[in-house]
């Protein structure tokens, strides 16, 4: 996957992943291995020679390591190799509360709750609003499977720290996971207040009025899933959501709310659908896609 | 009620709540005729395995969730019930946000369409939780395997046993749940109620080998694909 680039190239992919903050960590990992091993390095740190560029990335490697099992030693390894880069990194930054938040994921990684927590808590102790000790906190609840716990610590979180939209979509995850749709709503409200502009989460709004059902959810989610198609033109699931909303607004139980731009909205999403498909997707998808439509056409009759 | 099923001869070799025939039993015999269990054989295809390992290897930090397809096993063969059935494919669905219902739906409609066309059946469902814990059964898991209930009555759930999908052990790393008629309850893989066996018996291998070439990377689930419809969820390449 990383074979044919240099070792700057490499390296310039490594930035660009810290600076857009993807979680890509089995890719971070291979480049790592092949920056090392293209420079004849004996260790990362020493692969990189700018101080700067070094540390960060350290830390980035440190936590792709957590994420793809080697925060515990694996065959052949005495200490695992996310131990060793936070050890590095502790020795160089000794009073470092950066290097304690990493040293607590390390301890998250390792199954160690009680470890991280402790950790998590000195942070919180020097500043009591630390954004990321708190969120830590909560994700410990929910690796333990106590998603209530999770939901408290993070919705005293949100209340106070009311931009911080990672933040709001965790909680609203945790929220429809507990199948609470009205309160994960709420969290979607925020985040469109905040990002109006961001296809997702009208879809996801309207995804979670979908899924409670009532009429005027469902008019309320398809004001919203149009918007998405506004926003973003040809996206599928914007399309497919407007479709299902429609659908569900034409049947039986709604009867009396009838209106016409039901159905031309139903009659445009199907077009749209039918020609993104006839010009990007593979003729059993576009031929399926025909299929369920004259089926599910068939079980909401009028 | 245990063991009353209308077509089956009885089959001593399979396990049995009577043992002692009784002159009672033996009048009985004639009237009613006795399945000597409510076991029912489920095949799975490797393929069909492989799918739903590496759809949870795709996204190691998400739930995942998706159907699986198949076809009832000929009741006129030797030793098969009315009941057994083999799962042939599994089709991915979800990586996020699996109980959100408008795609969910629409999904479990284009993929019933699919299988009409391709004289499938919808015979189950599975999950992988987003932790380690227990592989226990979910709400979802639960509505979801009801609605498929309502078409295909034996069908099963499988959630996918997160702690030994290193197949260390060489066992499926799935817990089979079946319906009792009032609960889904896990079964082992093999039980009074349920024999869940690979038609391969190098499933497990075959599947460490895709995990090792990093297969994972290519398959496709219905959210992908909403993202980017060239991409096809039949992933029809993907082991080739």
């Amino acid at each position: 996957m990383v074979k044919q680039q240099s070792v700057s190239q490499m390296k310039a992919r490594l930035s660009e992943l810290r600076k857009t903050n993807q979680r890509q960590s089995e890719l971070v990992l291979e480049l790592a291995e092949a920056i090392q091993s293209g420079q004849g390095a004996r260790s990362l740190a020493a692969a990189f020679s700018d101080e700067a560029e070094r540390w960060d990335v350290l830390e980035q490697v440190a936590r792709a390591a957590m994420d793809c099992g080697r925060a515990r030693p694996t065959r052949g390894e005495e200490e695992s190799l996310a131990a060793t880069l936070v050890k590095q990194l502790a020795a160089r930054f000794p009073e470092s509360n950066r290097v304690k938040l990493l040293q607590g994921e390390l301890f998250e990684a390792q199954g160690d709750w009680a470890g991280a927590t402790q950790l998590y808590d000195e942070l919180l102790t020097e500043t009591p609003n630390h954004a990321a000790a708190t969120k830590r906190k909560a994700v410990i609840f929910k690796s333990r499977g106590d998603i209530p716990k999770a939901i408290s610590v993070l919705a005293a979180y949100v209340q106070q720290a009311m931009a911080d939209y990672e933040a709001w979509v965790e909680l609203s995850e945790l929220y429809l996971s507990r199948g609470d749709f009205q309160r994960a709503a709420f969290c979607f409200e925020e985040l469109i207040l905040s990002n109006p502009l961001s296809p997702v989460y009208h879809i996801r709004y309207a995804e979670t009025l979908y899924t409670m059902g009532s009429l005027e959810n469902l008019q309320l989610a398809r004001k919203h899933y149009a918007n998405a198609c506004k926003i973003q033109p040809d996206d599928a699931r914007s399309l497919l959501g407007l479709y299902m909303t429609c659908s569900a607004l034409n049947s039986e139980k709604f009867i009396k709310q009838r209106t016409p731009i039901n159905e031309e909205l139903e009659a445009f999403a199907v077009s749209r659908l039918k020609q993104l498909y006839s010009k990007q997707a593979s003729a059993p998808q576009l031929e399926c896609l025909n299929e369920t439509f004259s089926k599910m056409a068939l079980t909401t009759s009028s | 009620m245990h063991g009353f099923c209308s077509d089956v001869v009885p089959t001593l070799e399979r396990t049995s709540n009577i043992w002692t025939r009784s002159p009672f039993e033996e009048r009985f015999t004639f009237q009613v005729r006795l399945h000597s269990s409510t076991m029912r054989t489920v095949q799975l295809a490797r393929d069909a395995y492989a799918k739903i390992i590496l759809h949870a290897a795709r996204f190691p930090s998400s739930g995942v969730n998706g159907i699986l397809l198949g076809t009832p096993i000929d009741a006129s063969t030797a030793g098969s019930s009315k009941r057994d059935f083999k799962v042939t494919d599994a089709i991915p669905l979800f990586h996020s946000q699996l109980n959100l219902a408008p795609m969910l739906e629409f999904a479990l409609h284009a993929v019933y369409a699919y299988a009409q066309k391709h004289q499938l059946s919808i015979v189950g469902y599975y999950q992988a939780s987003e932790t380690i814990g227990s592989g226990s059964i979910t709400g979802l898991a639960q509505v979801v395997g009801d609605r498929i209930r309502a078409l295909f009555p034996d069908a099963v759930v499988f959630m996918v046993d997160n702690r030994s999908i290193d197949h260390q052990e060489g066992n499926l790393a799935l817990n089979p749940f079946i319906h009792t008629g009032s609960a889904w309850r896990q079964e082992a893989e093999s039980s009074n109620e349920l024999r869940l066996s690979p038609i391969d018996p190098e499933t497990p291998k075959f599947v460490v080998d895709h995990i090792k070439r990093k297969t994972f990377r290519d398959i496709v689930d219905f959210q992908t694909h909403l993202e980017d419809v060239s991409l096809d969820w039949l992933n029809p390449k993907l082991f080739s």
